[in-house]
């Protein structure tokens, strides 16, 4: 047994998207870190499809880019198609969504690790923590080498005891290629945490060159490209298109025969899968009069000829893996390179963290990503980057950084963990944040910049350059403001002709975006003024279109904000709160809410058992009399 | 969230028991409650002040058709020096429980919310405004909100109900979950958003049977609230027999009512469910002139509050100015319900009785418009020996239901479940305005959450995971 010369603040094990986003925040944040990884060939791979961001994830990553994260920085930078989706809907749920050349995402990602101060890189297998007095001081290796340092943050993702399918054959696995990790699972266990076990799947791979791309529907990224984060000014790599084909009933009939050698089908896999993520087997099981289902050809990269046919995942044996692609459009002789797979992980339910990420249980422990029972690079980096903020402030003995649900995504999925736990995989919709129309991707950066500068992740150049931002926006809107508009033939032809009422007494430019119909984009062009840039302009947009709506969500978020901030006292003893029912104080027990709010929205929690409360922590004041 | 959407509300309730003492007191606690004693309270004197703790009289009316419905003292308190340390209003009446429903009603449309079991006492308590010593009951207040939840829950609801607020829910959760399947996937092939599919399903599985709940309850309110039924007749026709009569009936459950300082005689009977108060205005001062001994003056002051008129004849008496008296009250009150009553029939002879009606009818004629007459079909009782009773209460009943019957009460909401409705419809509706304009589906999904969330007061709460439940199981999504 050795101990590694050097102690560190912070140690972070594995190096996925949760994992560099804590290693980095942390030795930004002046802490001494240490990220160790099984394959420092892997550092921010992408295991899955090569692709970052869409719904409520775009949000995600450019909320992680406003607090000084790297994610949509490394996107940016190997970008190889960019698009906005939803641009026909409000600008709450418009969102960006890129393809990355899957091989630059992570060599990038590795120089970014590699050269930041404050931040060592170590290939090591990670076999136990080691704690003491429910408090843990490092990790030691499985070659019997142990790191101390003061918090260690687990980003295991799907590594634990990870088993993968093909068929009927099954193999341990972190990820095809690389070995999974049994005994940091087995430590986990032994330390008294809750585990459970998830499956997901992937696709399989295939030879570009062997598809026949003349039929199919070609999809190119938006111009100019839409790209992520305020430190970006260009994208510099050539842009590539995606493809689009359809299974058929010649696919489906494949697929259901192949069924009786699914691990899937025949009870082999007993993790708990995710229903937006399903394996086409299971779409086309379930959906049986659906006659055709759509898979997007993504490429891998620029110089490479794998292409991920996205809306194929599969653990279908590797025969029905060929037969069945090559039912399908474009497809007819192409060539599998690596075959698709579901794999099986632990996971520990989130239920047991604190709203921080550090477990209830151990002290100076935290988890982020997969482990938490969340799909998605985002979801991971997202956690990842609060982890990492936290364990380093830990360090430094300052106050956790607790976004709530209506700051950020970040605050809604960390705040869904954290109170419901999850049973199945956790994927963020916006449907799942109560005030969608104020948690936006053009104002990411004017809700969490100011928080990311005061805690010191935000750096000089993005401090100045949001502040160039914040100002062209409020130039924009006082000039629209001034922007008189008197009746005329000319204004009204032009409202004639969008369809919208004509003029009939003077007004602004402000006051006339208000209309549904009139378009920002209208507008400029007519009265010859300069269009802003999209963030800024959507936020013009819906501040004047939906200013009804925004009011109402923000006077739901002073009701929330008012809730959040009556704080349960961390020795509160629910079982001693009269008229609390047994359940009710074995729920609040286990999850522990810091404030009335959260504990309103633990499931089964009843108006009946928050007055209970209230009313005893009224007792538990000084009398005023 | 919406468990405490409430704590800002102004909240309303009748405090005194139901039934019991001769004064009823509603009572209004929170910001909104002086505006709303100002839209529904006339004082008296022009130049009220509503200075704090001080008592005013006046007349409580209706805003919206300026009808005044009952004579009342009101105190208005100023936070912080009250029961609860909110702004604190009480209305003092001097009327039967089916007023006091009235006036509670009024409170509500005018902006409150009915208060919860228990809701003052808690607002009291966490106001710090009682003590501790006093908190020990405040387990009760705990208690009576759970058992008041869980009447209100799924297993409060019976039958034919519960399966049409499903029907609502379950209409709302499919528009809910087109719409953010269209928002969160927008890549998805043939997971467009049918935005006609919405507007109909919104329509006809929410606006529509939602709108019918709520008249349902307002068509059955009178077994709620019971109705005001006024004897008037010329002194001697009856009128007291007639009620005592009814009182003893085998069918009728009679309370008394004590302490009423008006110069009525009132008494509480049920017929078939239906709580009624029997009012008899005369018979407590005897005058020398007849048209005073009836009491006119007092019966058109509680006219309005009536649902409906008994007008009782006297066969042997014929008729006369009394009868044109009473002809023109019902003439300025027309609308009501009148049943014609012809007392007396056990002393008749044969050949007078068989005739009886037309020969009254003839000197009604002069006094009231042949059409009006022609809707009196009259009912022949004596009070003395019973006879024509039976039938009477029939009539009394049917006229009061209409068309309705009885066990429609079974299938329509009540007063806290009604109040709960006319939030989903007012939400709903502004869904179905924005999607007419064209508003983007996050803007409706708005409007169609709060009237979800509302609605999960009665059905029990639809969280963000039922919703994705539904998606998943309808939809075929992901990649």
């Amino acid at each position: 047994m050795s101990v590694f010369p050097k102690k560190y603040g912070v140690i972070v094990v594995g190096a996925g998207h949760a994992g560099c986003e804590a290693a980095l925040a942390s030795a930004r944040l002046g802490v001494s870190t240490c990220l160790l990884t099984i394959n420092l060939d892997c550092i921010g791979a992408m295991s899955c499809n090569p692709a970052i961001g869409g719904l409520a994830k775009g949000h995600l990553v450019c909320e992680i880019d406003a607090l000084g994260g790297e994610m949509a920085r490394n996107t940016d930078a190997t970008g190889i198609q960019f698009r906005r989706l939803n641009m026909s809907k409000g600008p709450a749920v418009r969102a960006r969504r890129a393809q990355s050349d899957r091989l630059l995402y992570r060599l990038r990602m590795k120089e970014v690790i590699e050269g930041q101060p404050n931040l060592d890189v170590v290939q090591a297998m990670v076999a136990r923590l080691l704690v003491k007095d429910g408090r843990v001081y490092g990790i030691e290796t499985t070659i019997g080498q142990e790191i101390h340092g003061k918090k260690v943050v687990v980003t295991t993702g799907t590594f634990l005891r990870g088993l993968i399918h093909i068929g009927l054959k099954n193999f341990p696995a972190g990820r095809l290629g690389d070995p999974p990790s049994n005994k940091l699972s087995r430590s986990l266990k032994e330390l008294g945490f809750d585990m459970g076990r998830l499956k997901t799947g992937t696709t399989p791979r295939l030879h570009g060159q062997s598809i026949d791309y003349s039929n199919l529907e070609r999809q190119d990224g938006d111009s100019p490209p839409p790209y992520f984060s305020i430190m970006t000014d260009r994208i510099e790599l050539p842009q590539r298109p995606c493809f689009i084909t359809y299974t058929n009933e010649r696919t489906h009939e494949i697929i259901l025969k192949g069924l009786e050698r699914s691990p899937l089908f025949t009870g082999v896999i007993k993790g708990v899968g995710a229903r937006y993520c399903p394996s086409i087997e299971d779409k086309v099981f379930r959906f049986k009069d659906r006659p055709r289902h759509q898979i997007f050809l993504e490429p891998e990269g620029l110089k490479t000829v794998e292409v991920y046919p996205n809306g194929i995942a599969t653990s279908l044996p590797i025969d029905v893996q060929i037969g069945m692609v090559r039912t399908i459009k474009g497809l007819e002789n192409v060539k599998i390179l690596r075959p698709g797979y579901a794999i099986e992980y632990d996971y520990c339910d989130p239920i047991q963290l604190r709203p921080s990420l550090e477990t209830r249980l151990i002290r100076g422990l935290y988890f982020a990503g997969q482990i938490n029972g969340t799909s998605g690079y985002e979801e991971a980096a997202a956690q990842g980057l609060m982890a990492g903020i936290n364990a380093a402030r830990a360090v430094k003995d300052e106050e956790p950084v607790i976004l709530d649900r209506s700051q950020a995504y970040i605050g809604v999925l960390i705040d869904d963990l954290v109170t419901k736990g999850t049973k199945e995989p956790y994927r963020m919709f916006t449907s799942r944040a109560e005030y969608r129309l104020l948690l936006r991707e053009d104002n990411a950066a004017h809700r969490l910049t100011p928080i990311g500068r005061q805690i010191g992740l935000v750096g000089d150049e993005q401090w100045e350059r949001f502040k160039k931002k914040s100002s062209r926006f409020s130039q924009f809107m006082d000039l629209l403001k001034s922007q008189r508009l008197s009746p005329s033939t000319e204004i009204n032809k032009w409202l004639s002709s969008i369809g919208s009422a004509p003029l009939k007494q003077g007004t602004t430019a402000s006051e006339l975006l208000k209309r549904p119909e009139v378009g920002l984009g209208d507008l400029c062009s007519f009265l010859n003024l300069p269009l802003p840039p999209s963030d800024i302009a959507d936020q013009v947009e819906i501040e004047a279109k939906y200013q009804g709506y925004i009011k109402r969500q923000e006077e739901d978020v002073l009701k929330f904000r008012k809730w959040e901030g009556v704080r349960l006292p961390d020795y509160l003893d629910f079982s001693k709160i009269p008229g609390l029912s047994k359940e009710a104080v074995e729920k609040l027990s286990k999850v522990r809410p810091e404030s009335l709010g959260r504990a309103s929205r633990i499931s089964g929690i009843t108006p009946a058992a928050i007055t209970a409360i209230q009313i005893y922590l009224k007792k538990m004041e000084p009398s005023d009399n | 969230m919406h468990l405490f959407d409430k704590e800002q509300d102004t909240i309303a309730a009748i405090a005194t028991p139901v039934g019991r003492g001769g004064i009823g007191i509603v009572r209004l606690s929170g910001n909104k409650s002086l505006a709303i004693l100002r839209s529904i309270f006339r004082p008296s004197n022009p130049h009220c002040s509503y200075k704090s703790h001080t008592l005013f009289h006046g007349f409580i009316f209706d805003p919206e058709t300026g009808t005044e419905i009952d004579e009342a003292l009101c105190v208005y308190m100023k936070a912080p020096k009250t029961y609860t340390r909110e702004d604190v209003v009480e209305l003092q009446c001097h009327s039967g429980p089916a007023v006091l429903r009235q006036i509670l009603d009024l409170c509500l449309r005018c902006g409150a919310r009915l208060a919860e079991p228990g809701e003052f006492t808690k607002r009291a308590f966490l106001s710090g405004r009682i003590h501790l010593s006093q908190a020990e009951a405040l387990k009760d207040v705990v208690d009576a909100q759970a058992s008041g939840m869980s009447l209100m829950s799924v297993k409060g609801l019976k039958g034919d109900l519960e399966d049409r607020f499903s029907a609502v829910r379950d209409g709302l959760l499919h528009c809910i979950s087109a719409l953010e399947v269209a928002i969160d996937y927008p890549e998805d092939e043939g997971e467009i958003l049918d935005q006609e599919d919405v507007k109909k399903v919104l329509e006809e599985q929410v606006i529509g049977p939602v709108s019918r709940l709520i008249s349902s309850f307002e068509n059955t309110q009178v077994f709620r609230t019971g109705a005001r039924v006024i004897l008037v007749g010329r002194p001697n026709a009856g009128k007291s027999s007639l009620l005592n009569a009814l009182c003893g009936e085998e069918r009728a459950i009679v309370t008394e009512v004590p302490g009423t300082t008006r110069d009525v005689i009132e008494k509480n009977i049920e017929l078939q469910g239906i709580p009624i108060v029997l009012t008899d205005t005369a018979g407590i001062r005897h005058s020398p002139d007849p048209i005073e001994a009836m009491g006119m003056e007092r019966i058109r002051k509680l006219a309005h509050e009536a649902d409906m008129f008994l007008w009782l004849l006297d066969p042997t008496q014929g008729t006369g100015r009394e009868e044109r008296e009473v002809a023109n009250l019902l003439l300025a009150f027309g609308g009501k319900k009148v049943i014609l009553v012809i007392n007396k029939m056990d002393t008749l002879d044969e050949k007078i009785r068989k005739n009886i009606s037309e020969r009254l009818f003839k000197g009604l004629s002069g006094m009231m418009k042949v059409s009006d007459l022609k809707t009196l079909d009259p009912c022949l009782i004596s009070a003395k020996t019973g006879q024509g009773l039976q039938q009477l209460c029939e009539r009394i009943v049917k006229g009061l239901l209409g068309d309705r019957k009885a066990k429609d009460v079974d299938v329509a909401p009540n007063l806290r479940q009604k109040e709960v409705l006319k939030k989903v419809l007012d939400h709903a509706r502004s869904a179905k305005r924005a999607l007419g304009k064209g508003l983007s589906p996050e803007i409706v999904a708005i409007d169609l959450r709060q009237a979800l969330d509302e609605l999960g007061k009665v059905t029990g709460e639809t969280v963000t995971e039922d919703i994705l439940d539904r998606i998943f199981s309808q939809f075929c999504l992901g990649k």
